[in-house]
Parts: structure tokens; sequence; C-alpha cells
């Protein structure tokens, strides 16, 4: 018994911080369960059935034939439709509240549990003014903005910019693909690479930063943002 | 003057054409609810099947990019034109049905305002989490290929692609970027939600509307609630981005999650209570023909989004044909019982 708890635990952890709506779907369920009239019956008969066959060890894996993506186990939270579940137990319960006060209260208890389900911990990453038509960070936008206003034709940059700098403006050639040489930590090795590359400019990252050697061999500094700076050539 | 009818375009093909598919769709099988919400949604799962059957032959025949995009434009103005001469007659109902709406409940009222204030601050002040659907329309664009290159590495190999080739959303897109002469990341991260989070809005509106037929004052309640349960990605700490309709609304396993697999949950709840009501006869062969063909095109439209989309659907009708044969089977015994 003890093994199967564990198994069941397993599993759970597995669900990659995506416990929580479940969790909710099955709070929601139980309320069904014990105040379902008839035709909420059907609803609670397929919310047992969905989740017995995608949350129990061994049946979930196979009918959901998860692998390593996480994604995939994600999708138990739309097959159960746990986000309308919850909204409809909490509806019921609204309904039968008996003045705002209370009617109010099943808002706020479902925004206190949404915050439990997150753990408290919060992140202001993804709010803030959008600069720009695409989305794109401010901190790349400066630096193609800079690359366009040096007229730099063929650029090297770190991967986890380069393909935001395609999007915000596919016109500028940043140089991308499989086996590509990029090594900013070996002056003389990215040297090499942009000439074979025939690059006459470089993003590197600010930590990789060697002024001295880039002026040295006829670069000069165009942009420094928080984390990277631009380098185009002199002539 | 290109950028504005650069909008225009991309209003006609994730906003207008959605709209009359469903119209359509709803005139064909006389539906009794004439809602623009009912239909927006209906013409986006309709939508999303026609495209994922046109994309799926041009991928598989190694078509460029512009040649699907020139056949679907071609073929839904076609269907656009039958749908708008079909439904110029049922169009102003509904939109009569709309405003009285409108005029009678506050609830209606305050969901279309905080509908509206949430979109427009989903537009300006939500940064997404990353996702690739950009770069792979970015690629088609610029190669005017789909699914050939990698679009993180540049290499051609389609094999490395398979999953996307099976669920080409991010074509839609490009196919509209292509139309409008638009930047791909602008037409998916700034003009698609202004569509698509009307999709989500309109699909919790009616899971709402079948979930409280018969108690209308509590759909803006449920409403509210859903929109109050799927905000939470947007301040977590942790990526969630599979539930994040408000940051990522264009993604297709969001789009798969929060909208379609949740409605046709309570579809196909709304369709078994109304049988256990009425009864099997009043259930007329129209009916049954559209429930089975509206499964089709869902488990169709599902797989333009995700890579087991259609499996995801069918596993849900087929829990829900399992549970109609265990009640029929109940009712079965029961009435033999009695005999």
């Amino acid at each position: 018994m003890l093994s199967f708890i564990n198994e069941i635990k397993t599993a759970y952890a597995g669900y990659n911080n995506g416990v929580f709506p479940l969790i909710f779907g099955l709070v929601a369920m139980v309320y069904l369960l014990v105040n379902a009239k008839k035709e909420q019956m059907h609803l609670l008969w397929y919310e047992l059935a969905a989740f017995f066959l995608l949350t129990i060890p061994g049946i979930g894996n196979i009918v959901l034939k998860v692998n390593a993506n996480a994604g995939q186990v994600w999708m138990v939270y739309g097959i159960l439709a746990a986000g309308a579940l919850c909204g409809y137990a909490a509806t019921l319960v609204y309904a039968k509240g008996k003045n705002r006060f209370e009617k109010l209260g099943v808002f706020l208890l479902v925004a206190v549990l949404l915050q439990c389900g997150i753990g408290f911990y919060y992140s202001e990453d993804r709010i803030g003014t959008i600069s720009n038509l695409t989305k794109t960070d401010r901190e790349t936008v400066e630096i193609a903005d800079a690359i366009r206003d040096a007229s730099v034709e063929r650029i090297l940059a770190p991967t986890e910019i380069s393909m935001e700098i395609r999007e915000y403006d596919s016109d500028i050639t940043v140089l991308f693909g499989e086996g590509l040489a990029y090594t900013p930590y070996v002056f003389d090795q990215l040297m090499v690479e942009m000439d074979a590359y025939s690059c006459d400019g470089v993003v590197v990252a600010a930590n990789y930063d060697n002024y001295d050697w880039f002026t040295e061999v006829g670069y000069l500094k165009v942009l420094q943002t928080e984390n990277y700076i631009l380098y185009a050539r002199g002539d | 003057m290109t950028g504005i009818l650069g909008v225009l375009v991309i209003a006609y093909l994730l906003g207008v054409t959605p709209l009359l598919l469903g119209l359509l769709w709803n005139r064909m099988f006389r539906a009794e609810r004439q809602e623009l919400s009912d239909a927006y949604v209906k013409g986006y799962f309709l939508m999303f099947a026609a495209f994922w059957c046109a994309a799926e032959v041009c991928i598989q025949k190694g078509c460029w990019m512009d040649t699907l995009g020139k056949y679907w434009i071609l073929g839904i103005t076609v269907v656009n034109v039958i749908s708008l001469a079909v439904s110029v007659q049922t169009f102003p109902k509904y939109l009569r049905r709309l405003r009285n709406a409108m005029r009678t409940s506050i609830g209606m009222r305050g969901a279309v305002l905080v509908s509206i204030l949430l979109i427009v601050f989903s537009i300006v002040f939500l940064k997404p989490i990353a996702d690739d659907v950009v770069e792979h329309a970015l690629t088609a664009v610029n190669t005017n290929t789909m699914y050939i290159y990698h679009p993180y590495t540049g290499e051609a190999h389609p094999e490395q692609l398979a999953d996307q080739r099976l669920a080409p959303l991010a074509m839609l897109y490009a196919v509209a970027s292509w139309a409008s002469r638009l930047p791909a990341a602008m037409v998916i991260k700034v003009m698609a939600p202004v569509f698509l989070l009307p999709l989500f809005g309109s699909a919790v509106w009616q899971m709402g509307r079948q979930l409280f037929a018969k108690q209308e004052e509590r759909i803006p309640v449920f409403f509210f609630l859903v929109l109050l349960i799927s905000s939470y990605p947007v301040y977590s700490a942790v990526d969630y981005l599979e539930a994040a309709i408000w940051t990522n609304s264009w993604n297709g396993s969001t789009l798969l999650n929060c909208v379609i697999l949740p409605y046709l949950v309570i579809y196909g709840w709304a369709q078994s209570s109304v049988k256990a009501e009425a009864g099997a006869k009043a259930q007329g062969s129209r009916r049954r023909i559209e429930r089975l063909l509206f499964w089709v095109i869902s488990a169709l439209g599902a797989q333009l989004t995700y890579v087991r989309g259609a499996y995801y659907v069918t596993l849900i009708a087929a829990l829900w044909l399992i549970i109609e044969a265990g009640r029929k089977g109940y009712c079965y015994a029961i009435v033999h019982k009695r005999d």
C-alpha cells in the first residue's frame, strides 16, 4: 500500500508544478459528488472516468502517451476541463450565498486558493510596457537598432538573442545554423570565425568583453547594454 | 497605407472568416441559439479544421508556402461569399439578440467591458512566455517553405520537424503574415490575440451557457470566475505555457488546453444532458449529424494546434460515448426490472 502511495506521489511530482489545477478539479469533483443533481451527475461521471484514466500511474501514462514532454502532461488540465469545473463549482457556491458579502467571499476564496496553488511564488517578468509592435525585449531592440544604424551587414550573436533580433527585423543578417561556431571567450578563435563567416559585427555577452583586444584588431564599441556589447568593424 | 491594408487582411483572415463560417454552420443546421459568440467559436473550430486539411495536403506534397496561401485565401473567400449570401437574413437576428442581451443584462455588459479591457491589457502590458511559433512562421515566410528548415539552425531537416508538420498552426500565421505583408512577430504577438482572446472569452461564455442553460444570470459569474482562474500564469514565477492564454493566446497547445478541450468536455455534457431530458426521439437526424460532424471537425481543428490534438478530442468523445452507453444500459435495466 505504501509503495502504491509513493508511486502516486512520484507521478504527481512529475506533473511539474501542474498539480494544483488538478487538485482544484478534484475539489470541485468532490463538491459535485456531494451536491450533484441529476443533470450534473453526467459531468461528474465524465470527470471521475477521466481522472481515473489520466492520473492513475501506469494507466495515465499509457492513455496520455507521456514522455519527457511536460506539455502532454499539462493536457490533463484541458481534458478534465479543470478551470471550467472549478468555475462551475464556485458558481454553484456563489449562487447559494445569501448576501453580497458571502458572494464576494467566493471570488476571494478562489483567488486565495490560486495563490496557494502557485505557492505564493510570483514574478513581475511578464508585466511591463511593450515598447514595440513585435513585443521584443527593449535590450534586443536597442541592439537591433544599433546594428542597423552602424550599417553592419553580417553579424554573429549569442543564440538567445539572435532569434529575437531576426524576429524584430528580419532584414538584419544574424548568422545562425547547425554547427555555427561562436566562441566569444577565446578571442583569437572568434576572430577566425568572424573572418570565415565574413562578419563585420559581433555581439558578445558583457562578461566576455575585452575592449582592448577588440580595438586592437580594428573593432569599435558601438553599444553597451546591461547584458551585451556590440562591436562593429572600424573601416 | 500598406499597414492599414495589412491590418484589414488580418482582420479578414482571423476575425471575419471564422465568424462567417460559424454563421454558415448555424444556418446549415438551423441552430436554436443565435449568438455571435456561439458562431464565432464554431467558426474557429471549422476554420482550424479546414486549414489543417489544406495545410497537410500542401506540406505532404511539398508545396511552397505562398501556394498554400493563395489556395487558402481563394477557398475561404468562396466559402465566405456563400456564407454571406445564406446568412444575410439571419445575421440581423444575431445582432438584435446581442443588443437585447446587452440592454437587459448587467452581467453581459460587464463581461464585454472587462473582456475588452483585458484584451487591451494583454496586448499592451503582457510579455509572452518564450515559444517557437514566431520562429516557425518567420522561417516559413522568409524561405517560402513549410517545415523544411529548422528555425533555430537553418538546416534542411524536415524529419526533425515531424511533430510540427502534423500540427501546422504556425502556417496559418505565416499565411496571414505573407498575405498582409506585415512582420510575422507583429501578426502573431500583437494582432492575433485581438481575435484569439475573444475566442477564449466566447468559448467560456458558451460553456457557461451550456452549464447554466436554465439560470442565465449565473453565466457572467461563471465567466468572471474562469477568467480569474485562468489569470495565474500572468503573475506566477513558473512558466505555465499550456495555460497561459493571456500571454500566449497564439500558441497551439495553449489554445488546445484552454479553449478547445474544455469547450468539448462541456459540449459533450450538454449534449448528453439534453438527450437525457428530452429523450432520444426528440433528437432529429439533423442534430445527430451536427453532433457527429462537430466532433470530427473539432478533432481536425485540434490537430492543427497540437500533435496529439485529434487523439485527445477522440479520447473525450470516447469517454462521453461510454458514459452515454452506461446511462442507456442503466435506464434499460431499470425499465426491465420494473417489467
